[in-house]
């Protein structure tokens, strides 16, 4: 990153880290006030908007159908990062974009198995809702990825998915249903809609959005959703929600993907420092007990306000 | 004009958008299709400081339309061969949410539409900032549409001329905005997404106080004995605009000259109450 501190400024800053001591006097397992708002985006199928501090960020998750692909695997879902330039201005064109590239990429890495659910399926091995999520870094002072995954959080909790049920075509005549298409024009036009089935997708060709669900369901495994937490490991100590000179100071950084019931589902490390296997162990620990704790406190937030608001809380 | 409204009462015409169209941009009550009259603006709402490290930002809505412009400078340019000895640069960015319309689209840096955008804007303000004040540097404006109804345009340009002001940046007069569009014979103002595609239209800025004209924007096509009416209209509601927005800067410099005198900073709390 082109952010630059000097010597002076880092050493000021780290020394006070190792005393416990951070410059906006919060303790070192602080965060910053957290402040999470749902549905910001009318047009999207669930949306929010996270702050930590004074790092924002704006999510969108838009579904569309799509067609399986020849693998049968379905449930995908597509990522992007855009960091705006108001956000790193001392970044040029060129950096912002190998920035949002990173982030895309890690967003997509830890998010795809997570959002690949049988839920989006519409019909088995033929048609599927694909997420888009999409993110855009408003504002950035320390801490992005925390804000970034606190923010697709809300926003996946914020998603409705539409109901839909599935249709089977009759031949008039026939006794068994027969899948439309390679029929022919004629019997389909004869064919009559045979049944609408709840639940009993199998037989499906096609599907039917059912009325007055506007509302759409909740993804069923919402309040389990992971929360990121990021360590910012300056041996001895460590240390959450850095600003953006006390996350130049850490030389090893790690990103704790965490659900509330307490499972480890991703780690990712940032900085080029080693580390010693020892002081990993300890750190997943405490980190672990952290977004536990993050997470419950999100659920019981946005749980509690309908999802639609929550106000800071740390 | 007779040539106008042989055209206008053509059968022709009224096969193509009477009402017989799917798509009714009046009805027979005078009313469009959001339930709006037609001279009816949709509801206008900004804020100012949205953004926590900008020098100046405000977010605008025009109904479903919501824009957020952030400006940093005067400042040393980052790229100095670009400075002008005698005036400073004024440099626009676009950027349009993936989520921002109706289907879900990833807009490259370059795009050549956004890249127009950001070229018009930066030609409306251009004049109206008093850049011989500040001498080889640089005013940076980034705008953001986080969500697009129709009316990107005016929305963008109301939104910069209040991160303008947040800015302490010298203008010459506020600049607002508004698109009109034409139904036969009726003029009809602020459009929206549906309306835009559907009817001609223009977007006009303009300087309330002189009455100056700084743009115009059309990329349909009208007859030209209609434009006069829509581009007059346009006008007036720049004017109703420009109080609206005078408004929310006297409210929020009330604000912060009321916190001055308690000795009170800006604090999180109040900010909270009004954007979260």
């Amino acid at each position: 990153m082109a952010y630059q501190l000097s010597k002076a400024e880092s050493s000021y800053t780290a020394s006070g880290l190792l005393l416990s001591q951070r410059l906006d006097g919060r303790s070192l397992l602080d965060y910053r006030p957290i402040t999470v708002e749902a549905g910001v985006a009318p047009t999207a199928n669930g949306s929010a908007r996270a702050r930590i501090g004074d790092t924002e960020v704006v999510v969108a998750v838009k579904l569309d159908v799509k067609k399986m692909g020849e693998d049968g695997e379905g449930g995908r879902c597509v990522c992007s990062v855009e960091c705006s330039p108001s956000a790193y201005p001392q970044l040029d064109r060129d950096s912002l974009s190998d920035l949002s590239a990173d982030l895309s990429t890690l967003l997509s890495t830890y998010l795809t198995p997570i959002v690949s659910t049988p839920e989006l399926l519409i019909i088995p091995s033929q048609l599927y809702w694909q997420a888009s999520v999409d993110a855009l870094v408003l504002s950035s002072s320390g801490n992005v990825h925390d804000t970034l995954f606190a923010a697709v959080r809300a926003a996946l909790w914020d998603l409705r998915v539409p109901r839909t049920r599935g249709v089977v075509y009759e031949v008039p005549g026939g006794g068994d249903d027969v899948a439309m298409g390679e029929d022919g024009g004629s019997s389909v036009e004869k064919a009559g809609v045979l049944d609408h089935m709840r639940g009993m997708k199998r037989g499906a060709v096609d599907f039917d959005l059912v009325d007055g669900a506007d509302d759409g369901t909740p993804l069923e495994g919402r309040s389990d959703l992971p929360v990121c937490v990021t360590l910012n490991l300056l041996s001895p100590v460590f240390y959450l929600d850095a600003t953006i000179p006390e996350e130049l100071c850490a030389p090893t950084r790690l990103l704790l993907f965490i659900r509330p019931s307490g499972t480890l589902c991703g780690i990712h490390k940032l900085g080029e420092a080693e580390l010693p296997p020892a002081e990993l162990k300890e750190a997943l620990q405490e980190g672990v007990r952290l977004g536990k704790e993050l997470g419950g406190a999100m659920n019981a937030r946005m749980g509690g306000m309908g999802g639609k608001r929550m106000g800071p809380f740390s | 004009m007779s040539e106008m409204e042989e055209i206008v009462g053509s059968p022709f015409l009224n096969k193509l958008s009477g009402p017989e169209s799917r798509f009714e941009p009046l009805n027979s009550g005078n009313l469009r299709s959001d339930g709006r009259r037609p001279l009816e603006l949709r509801s206008f709402e900004a804020e100012l400081t949205t953004h926590p490290s900008a020098d100046g930002s405000a977010s605008v809505s025009h109904g479903l339309t919501q824009v957020t412009a952030c400006v940093y400078g005067p400042r040393e340019a980052k790229n100095r061969g670009l400075t002008m000895h005698d005036r400073a640069l004024v440099n626009v960015e676009v950027s349009v949410a993936p989520w921002a319309g109706e289907m879900r689209r990833l807009r490259s840096r370059g795009d050549k539409r956004t890249l127009e955008f950001a070229a018009s804007i930066k030609s409306t303000f251009e004049p109206v900032i008093q850049t011989t004040l500040y001498a080889r540097s640089e005013i940076d404006i980034h705008i953001h549409v986080l969500q697009l109804d129709g009316g990107l345009l005016q929305a963008s340009i109301n939104a910069t001329t209040l991160a303008l002001v947040d800015a302490g940046v010298p203008m010459l007069d506020y600049v607002s905005s508004l698109s009109a569009g034409l139904y036969h014979t009726t003029a009809m103002l602020d459009l929206t997404s549906v309306e835009e595609s559907d009817l001609p239209s223009v977007t006009v800025a303009v300087l309330p106080r002189s009455g100056k004209v700084t743009l115009v924007s059309m990329e349909t096509r009208l007859h030209v004995d209609r434009f006069e009416e829509m581009f007059k209209l346009a006008m007036e509601g720049g004017k109703v605009l420009r109080g609206e927005m005078d408004r929310v800067v006297r409210e929020r410099t009330a604000a912060l000259a009321r916190q001055m005198e308690g000795g009170v900073a800006l604090k999180e709390d109040d900010k909270m109450d009004t954007d979260l």
